[in-house]
């Protein structure tokens, strides 16, 4: 299969009081047609800034996209004019955002907005977007599809909105649906709904989804393959079933240890302890070395590699570096790393 | 819709009372006899009491308030003006007309200027153009409005000769009074729209606008600008308000024979009818104006209904 | 000396980096420094005294009044064969001003005296015989020097060389000097100007007549006129043929201004006077007696009853920042007061208070102004009341808003619940928390109080429209001359540049203080 999106050592700077600093540090990752890929990593790891260079849609200033290619069916969206990202944004490539309450507009109706991005893509009559709009209403499963075409948001409840923004995104039936955390701000049923409703619709249209999430659970559930990020950088990534039984980079494995399972009592959720460092603030070394248990002396000398574990199976970490990783470890005893808290 | 309007009115009708009685009160606590005041201050003590008792100010107060509302309500009779004894309800409205379309025309410009300018401010954010009108909108809020009137009229009028200097004998007459009580007002709408503007740009339904592959031209004037113009229209209608209290130095700086003028001759000359009218007269015109912004902020804003 | 010692937080410290990090503050903060030193020592710094026309303190001054109105011009005669005269020497000088209102002029003993008048200009010409020059006198002052133009002063002839023969032709060269200085050699140049300059007066004379008056047209232009005709003739075009031995001359014109040139055929003859030269072509006097223009005495010129700005200008300052302390310190006052009321007890007093501010602050200030003018009648005291009527609702509003904040603040309710005393907390818990706020709004409703004052002075409410204050000079300007710039330009000056930096003053301090003011 072929890949839709390929990002390359991709770089992105804020500057904030006259300092630039880099909050993705050169990702690279794929998605292939059909697939969905979770990228995963607690708030302000860089995901929702990477979902935003692809759609070449970071506020500039302070943002900029300092370094790498992002090829979107072979061609670099890098080099692409502004124009020419117009025609795909919402096209070829579109997005659902974390906040249904914000992301419409409130002074518009429903079936205007829907209409916006039809009549922007396609030659269509105002009739028959009208008539498309009311289909992709009822695709996303809102009941009186016709009346709710004529509502404004605020008429809406969160779930209705969030499959108003879904409807907004599939509209034009595009290659590539990035949903940055789109069940977050949901509360759990309506959660459970929307995530039914993007795998039906997903199966149904073959659009490939890059889903953005800090939610292991909707990772399980939705994707194919995952992207685990720490602080700009990759840490780790494999497919769905190799991440949760085989995870290799310790903040995988505190992730996973944080997840509340059915089949264990406990009385604590285990926590990773510390906090992300703030962008740029950790000059060399792996950037995980501050909060990782099985810190050594050389993790604070070097910024990790990826280093491969198996096909399609990466991790950011030192402890699999034949040099470095072995030796210390055999000193430990341990040879795989357990799930901590259990 | 419609409830809403006549809910509001009949809400107006205690606060006006209170204002009539305000009005009313007015000539009878402050210095100075009318009876002086109209007849001059040689008269007789016997004229003076025939002329007071004509004139009914030795009835009890209720009553001279009872015929004082029954004038104005039932014959729409607001007296007569001690200096000129001209009907005041005439020489209002005569006058009424001129200050209208001085404030109307001045709201126009003042829009045009403060929400054009306020939009490229924000749109171009910390550029030199933002700089620029930002310095100038303080600038602007620290001129009084009569010595910018003088000085408008000292370059077009005087030492350019574009312009007429004062009085109101032809259309032209009305631009420079207008430009001078517009500014003011602009320099506000500016600061306001600026700050609406960048605040709903940071707004996500405006990102998603972007992501849906929309110019960004559309995206400012279209999903932008209709929400951040919603304050500012409620801001522009109330600074209408505040345009007519302009008008009252404008008016006297260019000779404009408008309320405000009027208003200043009468109180200078203590013509208590006139100022009394008067003050009825600019508080209606707040609460009406007050009204009409809640109104089309309904209709800029789908979110509020009227009940 | 370097120490690494943490030094503890103060926040007044931190308020002081902010503070000075916004430039345009601290030079705003500079400026109010200077306007206040002004307003205390106003009395003191005034050149001259502000109630008294500026021409009777010339002398304690020790000014010459003289020099200002009396200009003398030296006049100089030049003869045909180059060689000049004195003034006094030039026979039958006469000297003439077109306008006498405006300067008059007459003879002395090197040349000629001018002395202004009024303001206005006039061109003045001095003659002898046959030649004329003309200079121009300029009266600064109130009135507008339209239409002013530079006028021909007088036309240098050069003379024929040699002794001449009849039969001999020669072309006349004139040269043109304007009275700024200006040369024109070109005759036709020259012809233009005069027909140009002196092209009203024609129609004047011809008024009435469909085709000018032949006379009239013999002096239209550059005219040229032979004053022997037995000797030379001219042409129109200053062509002069000599026709006969003797002592002739031709007279070259341009309106009032002509010059003569000697055409001596045959044995020599004495040189006569050729033209008159005037020290200066263009006299600059002032008006000193009303409306004075800015000048090195007077910095910003004098007023109507010509008295000087500069000095009332600055004695104003005290009225008017008077006018701004005193009403926003009275309006603060009271509205801290009543917002710390209705804030912390709430209920009724709130509802009472709030009502009232509504009312207040639905009326336009200006208008709420006026009216309390209107009811306790002109005067500076009653607009400093009416200013405070005003200001008073803004500070219940904001005052009213932090003290409910501050209401809920855990240590105002730890030390109620230990019995602390009602008006101890508000004096010592929330009035200092209410305090940023109150100074940023101080600041910045003075600039608003200056300009309401001096809009209401403006009016006429002032009482005293004489006083040197700003407001009442500008009204005072503006009733008496529509022409005078600088009379209305400086008060307004100093009312836009004081206001302006409490202004900025008040927004440095807002974004030090506290930025979530900030709209």
């Amino acid at each position: 299969m072929t890949n839709v999106l390929d990002i390359k050592d991709l770089e992105v700077s804020f500057k904030s009081d006259g300092k630039e600093v880099k909050v993705v540090n050169g990702i690279s990752f794929s998605i292939k047609a059909g697939e969905t890929l979770g990228v995963v990593g607690e708030s302000g790891c860089g995901k929702s800034v990477t979902s935003l260079s692809i759609m070449r849609l970071i506020p500039s200033p302070p943002g900029r996209i300092s370094g790498g290619q992002i090829y979107f069916n072979g061609e670099n969206l890098l080099d692409k004019k502004e124009r020419e990202m117009r025609k795909i944004r919402g096209n070829d490539i579109s997005m659902i955002f974390q906040e249904p309450m914000t992301s419409l507009n409130p002074v518009f109706t429903i079936g205007k907005q829907i209409n916006e991005v039809l009549l922007l893509h396609y030659k269509m009559t105002h009739a028959e977007a009208r008539k498309k709009s009311i289909e992709m209403l009822k695709l996303v499963g809102i009941p009186r599809a016709e009346q709710i075409y004529d509502s404004h948001p605020y008429q809406l409840s969160g779930g209705m909105r969030q499959r108003v923004m879904i409807a907004i995104g599939l509209a034009c039936e595009p290659q590539l649906l990035i949903a940055d955390e789109p069940t977050t701000a949901l509360d759990v049923t309506i959660q459970a709904q929307i995530l039914d409703l993007m795998r039906g619709l997903k199966e149904k249209t073959n659009t490939a989804i890059m889903f953005i999430t800090h939610d292991l659970g909707v990772v399980a559930e939705m994707c194919d393959r995952v992207v685990v990020m720490y602080s700009g950088e990759i840490v780790e990534q494999a497919d769905v079933d190799t991440l949760f039984n085989d995870p290799k980079h310790p903040y995988t494995v505190g992730l996973l240890g944080s997840l509340p399972k059915v089949d264990e009592k406990i009385d604590r959720l285990y926590s990773i302890s510390g906090q992300v460092p703030v962008p740029g603030s950790v000059e060399k070394g792996c950037r995980f070395a501050g909060r990782c248990d099985h810190v050594m002396p050389h993790c604070t000398q070097e910024d990790p590699p990826l280093f491969k574990m198996k096909d399609g199976h990466d991790a950011r970490c030192w402890l699999y570096d034949p040099v470095h990783g072995r030796k210390e470890e055999a000193k430990d005893g341990q040879t795989t790393l357990g799930r901590e808290g259990s | 819709m419609l409830q809403f309007v006549l809910r509001r009115l009949v809400g107006m009708i205690p606060i006006l009372f209170i204002i009539t009685i305000i009005s009313f009160l007015f000539v009878h606590l402050t210095p100075g006899d009318p009876i002086r005041i109209m007849y001059g201050a040689e008269i007789d003590q016997e004229t003076y009491q025939t002329l007071r008792e004509r004139e009914g100010f030795n009835d009890p107060l209720p009553v001279q308030y009872g015929r004082y509302m029954v004038d104005m309500v039932v014959h729409g009779d607001f007296g007569q003006s001690y200096r000129t004894r001209a009907d005041v309800s005439e020489e209002v409205m005569r006058r009424f007309g001129y200050t209208f379309v001085l404030t109307i025309l001045s709201m126009f410009w003042a829009i045009l200027i403060g929400v054009s300018v306020g939009i490229i401010s924000a749109t171009k954010r910390n550029s030199i153009w933002d700089r620029a009108g930002m310095v100038s909108t303080i600038t602007a809020l620290s001129i009084p409005e009569f010595w910018f009137g003088l000085m408008l009229m000292q370059i077009f009028a005087v030492q350019l000769g574009w312009f007429p200097t004062s009085g109101a004998a032809s259309p032209l007459h009305i631009l420079l009074p207008s430009i001078t009580l517009g500014f003011g007002v602009a320099a506000t709408i500016v600061r306001f729209t600026r700050s609406s503007v960048l605040e709903v740009m940071r707004e996500d339904y405006v990102r998603t606008a972007r992501a849906k592959g929309q110019k960004e031209r559309v995206v400012i004037w279209s999903h932008v600008l209709r929400n951040a113009l919603i304050p500012v229209v409620t801001m522009a209608g109330l600074q209408f308000g505040f345009l007519i209290g302009g008008a009252v130095v404008v008016e006297q700086v260019f000779a404009w024979p408008g309320l405000g003028s009027y208003l200043i001759d009468s109180i200078l000359s203590r013509d208590y009818p006139v100022i009394q009218a008067l003050i009825l007269l600019f508080s209606l015109q707040f609460l009406l104006i007050n009204l009409i912004v809640d109104i089309s902020y309904g209709f800029l804003n789908p979110q509020i209904r009227y009940d | 000396m370097n120490t690494n010692e943490p030094k503890s937080y103060s926040p007044f410290r931190e308020f002081l980096v902010k503070f000075l990090k916004q430039k345009m503050a601290v030079v705003a903060l500079g400026v109010v420094v200077v306007i206040l030193f002004v307003g205390i020592f106003g009395s003191f710094l005034a050149p001259y005294d502000p109630h008294r026309p500026v021409t009777s303190q010339y002398p304690e001054k020790g000014i010459d009044l003289d020099q200002l109105t009396n200009a003398s011009v030296i006049v100089e005669g030049v003869m045909t064969d180059g060689s000049t005269i004195e003034g006094s020497e030039v026979t039958q000088l006469q000297a003439e001003s077109e306008n006498r209102r405006i300067a008059s002029i007459r003879r002395s003993q090197r040349g000629i005296n001018v002395n202004a008048n009024t303001s206005g200009y006039t061109n003045a010409t001095i003659e002898s015989g046959d030649v004329s020059s003309s200079f121009q006198v300029v009266v600064e002052g109130e009135s507008l020097l339209e239409g002013k133009e530079p006028v021909i002063s007088r036309l240098i002839p050069s003379q024929p060389e040699g002794v001449l023969t009849p039969g001999d032709q020669f072309q006349l060269d004139v040269l043109a000097v304007l009275t700024d200085g200006e040369e024109l050699t070109d005759q036709g140049d020259i012809h233009e100007l005069a027909l140009r300059l002196y092209e009203t007066e024609e129609e004047e004379e011809s008024s009435g007549f469909n085709a000018p008056a032949s006379d009239a047209e013999a002096i239209e232009g550059l005219h040229f006129s032979s004053l022997n005709e037995e000797v030379a003739t001219v042409s129109e075009s200053g062509e002069v043929t000599v026709v006969g031995e003797g002592e002739g001359a031709i007279r070259i014109q341009t309106g009032p201004v002509s010059s003569v040139v000697q055409v001596q055929a045959g044995a020599a003859a004495e040189p006569v006077l050729a033209y008159l030269n005037v020290s200066e072509s263009n006299v600059t006097l002032t008006d000193v007696y009303k409306h004075q223009p800015p000048s090195s005495i007077h910095f910003f010129g004098t007023d109507h009853q010509n008295r000087d700005i500069f000095s009332r200008v600055i004695h104003g300052t005290q009225d008017t920042l008077l006018i701004g302390f005193v009403s926003v310190a009275i309006g603060a006052f009271i509205g801290t007061a009543l917002g710390l009321l209705a804030g912390f007890y709430g209920r009724w007093v709130d509802s009472l208070v709030t009502r009232m501010t509504d009312v207040l602050l639905a009326f336009p200030g200006i208008l709420l102004a006026i009216a309390v003018i209107a009811f306790l009648g002109a005067g500076i005291t009653n607009i400093i009341l009416a200013v405070a009527v005003f200001t008073v609702p803004v500070f219940v509003r904001i005052v009213r808003g932090s003290t409910l904040a501050l209401k809920e603040m855990t240590y105002v309710e730890a030390s109620r619940s230990i019995g602390v005393r009602d008006p101890v907390i508000i004096m010592r818990h929330i009035f200092p928390g209410t305090l940023s706020v109150v100074l940023v709004y101080l600041t910045m409703r003075i600039g608003v109080a200056i300009l309401i004052g001096a809009a209401l002075s403006f009016l006429g409410l002032g009482g005293d429209i004489t006083a040197p204050e700003w407001g009442s000079m500008l009204s005072a300007a503006k009733d008496n001359s529509s022409t005078v710039f600088h009379a209305t330009f400086f008060p307004g000056l100093a009312i836009v540049l004081t206001v302006l930096s409490f202004n900025i003053l008040g927004d440095g301090l807002r974004d030090a203080l506290d930025p979530k003011l900030k709209e």
